[in-house]
């Protein structure tokens, strides 16, 4: 009896360990901020879409640092805080501001952002800005996604709760939008077998827990 | 008639493995990822708890106190059930050495303790010697983090190299003389068939290769207490934070000496197994060796491929 338990009880336990070691690079990045979202999509010309308007809310703690530092600006705390977002902006771009926008089965690019707003908050810091698609988006006929999210999974982005993707400019009639909620545990399955995470283990990460919005036209 | 129970034999045996292989399939692809996905959620809902309660505390210091540390000790125990690098280099050191339970759970606990001294010490002297600003501390923070990561490879490159020495006096010191500098366990006083091998595992502990891995995972705050500790600082509550990393630490020490001990009775019933049973010290002491200088070097390639990952890290737009 004793002797056919042990070695089952050992091989549970050193499975258990094992798979510990190999699951822990890509749960090892833990996010270490926090960013509520509200985004709209932006049409033109009745059925085009040609950028998405986002809105940012920083977590309490974020932004507690980003004001301290804000308000040592020799210019002032505004100034100082136009300058904090405006850097932040600017290496944002090379990540394409965290969007992954796809159209059908392609990505597309964000244009660079020139203009954006921000406030205070409840001593959270709110900033808004559009990006605009490189290439405009015929809604009619083609299937327009996005993503918010930072790859790396310091940061976690999800829209506010009961958050409804509003549209703005010349809407065609029927069109829906919709926040489909991750699904971490079937995408982590087919992420932890596929042989990027060996060699990029933390940029692909953030994906796993990200939302995505669907725009159908239809 | 020989045939027919050999195709038994090895129908029986293909059937074992194709059981044991369901067995890790429905575990890797079930279980275990559905257990990241709860731990992390509670992770996720605790986090956002603790800066609320940090927050609460500015209009009743006592009770959100009281509320945040026992927040802090709930999160320390979720948050080590979690996977997490420390506890594979502890998992993976007392799986090689064979420790005993009661340094295992030394082990983890002056780990997670010190980890939480780390983190507080680290943003005292940030913030309050050198005045950084928060963000600096943070980025100190990461650059401790790639000196933890350092550590912890060269506590591999320790490992190897007290074993490799062990080793090679087994292959170059005459036989009889090897056995005889062991300390003795006498069968017939204590009825005890182990008690050789315990002795020799005493024998070969190492107090430098303990401390190098407690001080290598300890080096490493949790980025929970930074976070917790840093926005108590900016709110003016410090004592607030320093109790709940305290109290975080705790938690974690908790969760990580439970792993721990299962790591210290896994090896322990893999040291049952009929093949592992020996009563000739210079096997014990051979397998021994093997069995730690392996551990060594997957501590020390797990310790490089944390430098080479943080070393690799995109810069990122927030930090």
């Amino acid at each position: 009896m004793l002797s056919l338990k042990l070695p089952k009880t050992f091989l549970i336990i050193a499975g258990s360990v094992v798979f510990a070691l190999a699951f822990c690079r890509s749960v090892f990045a833990h996010p270490h901020m926090w960013i509520d979202l509200k985004t709209e999509v932006v049409f033109e010309e009745t059925d085009t879409i040609v950028a998405i308007y986002q809105e940012w809310l920083f977590d309490d703690f974020y932004s507690a640092a980003l004001l301290e530092d804000a308000a040592k600006h020799p210019d002032g705390f505004a100034q100082g805080i136009d300058e904090e977002i405006s850097d932040i902006l600017a290496g944002l771009h090379s990540w394409n501001y965290f969007t992954q926008i796809t159209v059908d089965t392609n990505k597309i690019k964000a244009e660079k952002v020139q203009h954006f707003e921000t406030e205070v908050r409840e001593n959270r810091i709110w900033v808004s800005f559009v990006t605009r698609l490189e290439t405009p988006v015929h809604a009619p006929t083609q299937n327009f996604t996005y993503s918010i999210f930072d790859p790396t999974y310091y940061i976690e982005m999800y829209h506010f709760e009961e958050a409804v993707i509003a549209f703005r400019g010349d809407t065609p009639e029927g069109c829906r939008s919709e926040i489909i909620q991750p699904d971490p545990s079937s995408e982590a399955i087919s992420l932890s077998q596929s042989p990027v995470l060996d060699t990029q283990p933390d940029v692909s990460v953030g994906q796993l827990f990200a939302e995505i919005v669907t725009v159908s036209c239809r | 008639m020989i045939t027919r129970t050999t195709i038994i034999f090895i129908l029986a045996l293909a059937l074992l493995a194709t059981g044991l292989f369901q067995l890790i399939k429905i575990f890797t692809e079930f279980v275990w990822p559905n257990y990241l996905v709860f731990i992390h959620s509670v992770q996720q809902g605790y986090h956002t708890m603790l800066l609320d309660t940090v927050k609460r505390a500015q209009a009743e210091p006592f009770t959100a106190s009281l509320t945040l540390m026992g927040l802090s000790f709930l999160y320390g125990i979720f948050h080590a059930a979690g996977p997490g690098h420390g506890k594979v280099v502890i998992s993976t050191y007392l799986l090689a050495t064979g420790d005993h339970l009661k340094r295992g759970v030394m082990l983890s606990f002056s780990s997670s303790i010190m980890q939480g001294i780390t983190a507080i010490s680290v943003v005292t002297g940030a913030t309050w010697i050198l005045n950084y600003s928060m963000r600096t501390t943070q980025l100190l923070i990461d650059d401790v983090e790639l000196g933890s990561f350092i550590l912890i490879a060269a506590a591999g490159c320790l490992i190897i190299a007290l074993r490799l020495k062990s080793l090679i006096s087994h292959f170059t010191q005459p036989r009889r003389s090897d056995a005889d500098s062991l300390p003795q366990g006498n069968h017939k006083h204590c009825g005890h068939a182990h008690l050789p091998a315990n002795a020799l595992k005493e024998a070969q502990f190492s107090v430098s290769t303990f401390c190098s891995i407690v001080f290598s995972t300890g080096l490493r705050p949790c980025s929970g207490a930074v976070i917790v500790l840093l926005f108590a600082n900016s709110l003016n509550l410090f004592t607030t934070g320093l109790l709940s990393v305290l109290a975080m630490s705790l938690g974690v020490a908790l969760t990580t000496s439970g792993l721990a001990g299962l790591t210290v009775y896994a090896r322990h019933l893999a040291e049952q197994l009929p093949f592992a049973k020996t009563e000739n010290n210079q096997n014990v002491r051979l397998v021994s060796d093997i069995l730690a200088l392996s551990g060594g070097m997957i501590i020390l390639l797990f310790g490089l491929s944390l430098v080479f990952a943080n070393l690799g890290a995109p810069s990122h737009p927030f930090k």
